[in-house]
């Protein structure tokens, strides 16, 4: 289908699907003028805040190629932050001239420098999965960092400026705060634009994320200016965050560290570079959710719908993009591929860990064995990401979405029975679905697919599971699975079944990785137009592999539900979009192409509980609390995976690894060599350095400990 | 993770606190400055502690200490400390056992088990707990939707009498409906029930008859906010509108919103309350949830609502310093005596606020679940010639379902624990200026019990009633 065709395509549904919907939940409101100009007036302000949530993101990953999921988390810390100088009662009752200044040009930029210079500059030429989940870290670790400076259990509200006062505009009244909100929303899209295309310093930023070595090269100082971005970025998120902090319940994880997600829609729309595009989105989606508060009644299956306009409005734009072109013309180092395990010591691995497993099980408590048996339930959902991510390059945030769908084809094909074929089914029943969603791939890359699967997370969440035929208004409760007469129902046995089902997962992925379906899943992350060239299938090995990890995630969410004992259709049934993230955070800071960083995310969170539990010390919860944020740091210090690293430094020592040792020379002797730093801007370039560009480049033929790749 | 805890948390509070109840006749609490019959408070280590020789009964009995585990959602990063005056206020109330001769002739000692607004959790705190306390007190998890562990859980004996919970909060029908849960405020839902299709509710008129009371001759109607974030808040929230409207007061319209909704979301709320000229409002969810609609009707210029209603969730001082001077006149109606009594006008009350050093509503609640413990503890004593080492779970079940009628000292209206059957009687409670002030009776230490009137009996299909918006 031609693109004209699939655009008109996209529209025609997109207009058939408002037209649907507004027939089914029509509450009878009559539309007149009179109505459509309070839908205006009401849309107005909530496009504002949209608008400003959204300002964040576009102007950090305009000048910073980097995707902040922590966007509005940071505002929520400056707004608390600004809270903290304003508040006459218990804050320290500063003047708003002195404080609101003080937060936004001062305290925010400093931030977003020491952000950059410890976390974000380290990003530069990471994988896609390793900047977005290093943001998600950071999410997690400031709102933690909140909670443990500011007691939750007090009350902190920041109120509207103007007390609250507005002006008439039909029968809705338009706060003065709101107004602010609106017209600095479109202030700051003005001077954002004037900055970034008409100053020198703008489009050096720009340049900078286009092209860091050329622009380098062009006399761009690459890290002074990645830390005046983030600075940026972290002024308009304590502005966003201080404008939107009256009309929100100001707790840690609450609305205003979350509104971002909703921005998200809003952003894309501008394709995360055009603020006006983004001003135009944020008011679709506000008019839109105004008119569903206005006009529109839903109940029943469709009561969530309107809280899914967001993630369904993100779907139909990130359809409507035009078609992703494949890239020829960078060429970039990366390390180079990991060393692939044998399905031998797979087999033998698995096998330790299942002896490990049953001997450890003898004296867990039953607690512990629950939660080693969801550790080891989460590692197999985990796991289907490793061909996914790991291999094909296909980053996919909805890894709970398709075990929600497998958990819930368990529960209603005989689940209730322990039926094993129905575990069998939900694998299969995920595998089309799975598919579909590969046809999206086809279109879009890297980010926007990422988003794309987000969005299809969220709708699986707040629609899928609504439906009768899914799980409906009440809940579904099922049994572990029966197998040749025996039920798993204790907590021992039913580790020690998940473990083997890990066990024999994990070795058939290695063996999957070693065949010729593996190798060309690494080309296609590789490269996809070398793939293509070569004479790989673009779009069936995509197909394949986004299949494979759906039927393994669904496969996964059987046994994810057989542990919940009872599926519900709320968004606390165990399979929300937000708690798929934490397991992708894990299995990157693991390792996201082997199948130990799987088990590694599988342990992740519950070595975390047991260190709480064990040890009484506050230092543990402080660190419970903080451990994303410091899983942060160690993605970008090992961005192959803890697994990875762990293994690299201990394989040396093993008399068979001769391999291994040797690898470990060559690197040490290349870690040896000085870094070149900015192309001589901020030293002097010798000639050694220019043999080290050479290197880099892979013109030399000495490459020790890397390779190119184009893509 | 999409939680919208203050929504579950308000909805199962207006359950409980807002007249949902009845079933058993309750009479009116103890007057001013006089006490019901002591149970555990001023608990004394009897005679029999000099003499008995202790031994190990039960699973966290041992010869010198009695072992409760309190499970409370407190270390979740989405809402931190959410319930951490739940888990303050056992360790109050076990201190103040102990300061008292302790329980049972044995030191009280808590166990904390944090469910983190997560069902996994939750239900690794239960056996956790199975394994090492002979109970749960002032349980207060969002997401117990699992009570298997709870039901199931072996004794000393190796049999499965399973683990008594006495909980501060049941958000879901398997834990309000299961034989080993038993509510400190019970609501007025009838079990067993599946979870789903239509059931009986029982809700007190107290509340309206002081409305219509104050407010005579005028026709109440209003709007109505359900909080519409999980078919369990949905379920929770409609039975009372719906007995409101039975009750006489009319539904000019009726809004769902979610606990993560902005102030923006309730313009079209506050619309409808200037078209209809509403004169009664009230928003199921959270407190936050009711600061931002009552913020939002100022901002819009409401002036018609005589009657801002709501339930204990509202009782809260954030309440007041978080809605900036918009939530004066606000109701919220309580259950249990509030702390602006002070000490004097209870003992009980007294206690509380003398060993927590950080009270709130949530806490009071929890302080009066371990006064049911120590009170099914002292009967499971009494019932076997005054035998400490009498204390097994088996016999403390027996004593809670004998218990029926309990009042912890006045600190609460009598309840009926054994039979799952709350009270109609209450305090309204209002903001006036900067405080909470007791309007509803006036006195303090005294429970509004509306003349002991049968509660209104009814049966819905909770969530079917929703009708969506």
């Amino acid at each position: 289908m031609n693109r004209r065709w699939s655009t008109l395509f996209v529209w025609a549904g997109t207009i058939a699907f408002i037209v649907v919907v507004s027939w089914q939940a029509w509450a009878g409101n009559p539309v007149t003028g009179s109505s459509l100009l309070n839908l205006l007036v009401f849309s107005l302000p909530l496009a504002g805040i949209y608008a400003m949530s959204a300002s964040g993101l576009v102007v950090v990953y305009t000048t910073t190629g980097v995707f902040n999921f922590a966007q509005g988390a940071i505002g929520m810390f400056f707004a608390y932050v600004y809270w903290q100088l304003v508040d006459s009662t218990t804050g320290w009752g500063w003047p708003t001239w002195v404080a609101l200044p003080l937060v936004v040009l001062v305290l925010a930029p400093l931030t977003g420098i020491a952000l950059d210079r410890v976390i974000m500059r380290h990003l530069q030429g990471q994988s896609l999965v390793v900047q977005l989940m290093v943001t998600v870290g950071l999410l997690f670790a400031v709102i933690g960092l909140v909670g443990l400076i500011w007691d939750q259990q007090q009350a902190h509200s920041l109120p509207p400026l103007f007390n609250g006062q507005g002006f008439k505009i039909g029968d809705v009244v338009l706060t003065w705060h709101r107004f602010a909100t609106i017209v600095t929303a479109v202030a700051l899209a003005i001077g954002l634009r004037i900055l970034l295309f008409r100053t020198r310093l703008g489009i050096a930023m720009r340049a900078v994320v286009d092209n860091r070595g050329l622009a380098a090269m062009s006399g761009a100082r690459a890290s002074l200016l990645s830390g005046f971005a983030w600075g940026l970025g972290c002024s308009v998120a304590a502005l966003a965050g201080i404008l939107l902090a009256p009309e929100v319940d100001m707790a840690a994880g609450g609305a205003l560290t979350l509104l971002i997600i909703t921005a998200f829609a809003a952003a894309v729309v501008g394709r995360l570079r055009s603020l006006p595009l983004t001003y135009v989105g944020a008011l679709i989606l506000a008019i839109a959710i105004g008119w569903s508060n206005n006009f529109l009644l839903f109940a029943g299956r469709w009561t969530n719908v309107s809280e899914a306009f967001p993630a369904i409005m993100l779907f139909i734009v990130l359809l409507l993009l035009p078609r992703a072109e494949l890239r020829f013309a960078r060429t970039h180092v990366i390390r180079r591929i990991e060393r692939v395990s044998t399905v031998r010591d797979t087999l033998i691995g698995m096998s330790a860990l299942f002896v490990a497993m049953w001997l450890l099980s003898r004296s867990l408590s039953d607690a512990n064995l629950s939660r080693f048996a969801l550790g080891m339930c989460t590692a197999l959902v985990a796991l289907s990401l490793v061909p996914l991510i790991g291999w094909a390059g296909q980053v996919s945030l909805a890894p709970l979405a398709f075990a929600g769908i497998g958990a819930t084809a368990y529960a209603r094909l005989g689940g209730a029975h322990g039926s094993i074929w129905a575990v069998l089914l939900a694998a299969l029943i995920c595998m089309p679905i799975g598919a579909l969603l590969a046809f999206p791939a086809m279109r879009l890359h890297g980010l926007y697919l990422a988003l794309a699967t987000m969005a299809f997370a969220s709708l699986v969440e707040l629609v899928f599971f609504a439906q009768p035929f899914a799980v409906g208004e009440g809940s579904r409760v099922v049994s572990h699975v029966h197998i040749a007469g025996y039920n798993f129902e204790d907590r021992h046995t039913f580790l020690l079944l998940v473990t083997a089902v890990f066990g024999v997962a994990a070795v058939a992925v290695v063996a999957l990785r070693r065949s010729a379906f593996g190798r060309r899943l690494i080309a296609l992350r590789d490269s996809e137009a070398a793939s293509a060239t070569v004479g790989v299938n673009i779009l069936e090995t995509k197909l394949a592999v986004f299949a494979l990890s759906a039927g393994m995630s669904g496969f996964a969410g059987a046994f994810l539900v057989m542990y919940y004992h009872t599926l519900g259709s709320g968004s606390n049934n165990g399979f929300a979009m937000l708690q798929g993230l934490p397991i992708v955070l894990a299995l990157v800071i693991g390792g996201v192409a082997c199948v130990s960083g799987a088990l590694f995310a599988g342990i992740f969170g519950l070595a975390t509980v047991l260190i709480q539990e064990n040890w009484h010390l506050n230092l543990w919860k402080t660190m419970v609390f903080l451990a994303p944020g410091l899983a942060a740091l160690g993605i970008i210090r090992n961005p192959a995976g803890a697994v990875v690293e762990i293994g690299e430094g201990f394989a040396p020592l093993l008399p068979w690894r001769k391999d291994a040792r040797r690898e470990a020379a060559e690197l040490k002797a290349a870690n040896a060599e000085p870094e070149v730093g900015e192309l001589g801007l901020t030293r002097d370039f010798e000639e050694s350095d220019v043999l080290l560009v050479d290197r880099g480049l892979g013109i030399s033929n000495d490459v020790p400990r890397a390779t190119a790749r184009t893509g | 993770m999409r939680l919208r805890v203050g929504v579950i948390v308000a909805v199962v509070m207006v359950l409980v606190a807002t007249a949902c109840g009845g079933g058993t006749k309750v009479t009116n609490s103890a007057p001013p400055g006089q006490t019901t019959v002591p149970v555990a408070t001023g608990n004394t280590a009897p005679a029999v502690c000099k003499t008995a020789t202790l031994t190990s009964p039960e699973i966290g009995v041992t010869p010198t200490t009695i072992t409760v585990t309190v499970m409370a959602d407190v270390g979740s990063s989405i809402k931190p400390a959410l319930f951490l005056g739940s888990m303050n206020a056992v360790k109050a109330w076990a201190d103040y056992m102990n300061a008292n001769g302790g329980l049972a002739c044995r030191k009280v000692v808590v166990k904390e088990a944090d469910s983190k607004l997560s069902p996994d959790d939750a239900k690794n705190g239960i056996a956790t707990a199975c394994k090492d306390s002979i109970a749960m007190v002032g349980t207060t998890s969002l997401f117990l939707n699992d009570v298997t562990g709870m039901e199931g859980c072996k004794d000393k004996a190796g049999q499965g009498t399973g683990l008594p919970d006495i909980a501060e909060l049941q958000t879901e029908a398997v834990q309000q409906c299961s034989k080993v849960s038993f509510a400190t405020l019970p609501t007025g839902s009838a079990c067993p029930y599946s979870g789903s299709g239509p059931r009986q509710f029982k809700v007190g008129f107290t509340t309206y008859d002081y409305y219509f009371t104050k407010y005579p001759g005028v026709d109440l109607h209003g709007v109505f906010v359900i909080p519409k974030d999980l078919p369990s808040t949905i379920a929770a929230s409609t039975p009372l509108f719906r007995a409101e409207n039975r009750m006489g007061i009319k539904s000019d319209a009726e809004f769902g919103k979610s606990g993560l909704d902005l102030q923006t979301a309730y313009t079209p709320v506050a619309q409808a309350m200037k078209r209809y000229n509403s004169n009664y409002a009230r928003n199921g969810l959270d407190y936050s949830g009711t600061v931002l609609m009552r913020k939002e009707a100022k901002a819009q210029g409401v002036t018609s609502v005589k009657i801002w209603d709501c339930s204990i969730q509202c009782y809260d001082k954030r309440m007041i310093t978080e809605g900036q001077g918009a939530t004066e006149g606000q109701y919220a109606w309580l259950n249990i005596l509030p702390m602006e009594d002070g000490g004097a006008a209870n003992p009980e009350l007294a206690a509380f606020l003398q060993y927590d050093k950080k009270p709130d509503g949530f806490g009071e609640i929890a302080w009066v679940s371990g006064e049911i413990f120590a009170r099914a503890v002292n009967d499971a004593m009494k019932a076997h010639n005054n035998d400490p080492n009498a204390i097994t779970r088996a016999n403390v079940f027996e004593a809670i379902r004998n218990l029926h009628e309990f009042d912890a000292n006045g600190m609460i209206p009598k309840i009926d624990v054994g039979a799952k059957q709350g009270s109609t009687c209450l305090v309204g409670m209002q903001v006036q200026g900067d405080k909470w002030v007791r309007v509803d009776p006036t006195q303090p230490g005294q429970f509004d019990c509306d003349n002991n009137k049968p509660p209104l009996v009814f049966t819905i299909d909770p969530v079917a009633e929703y009708k969506g918006g």
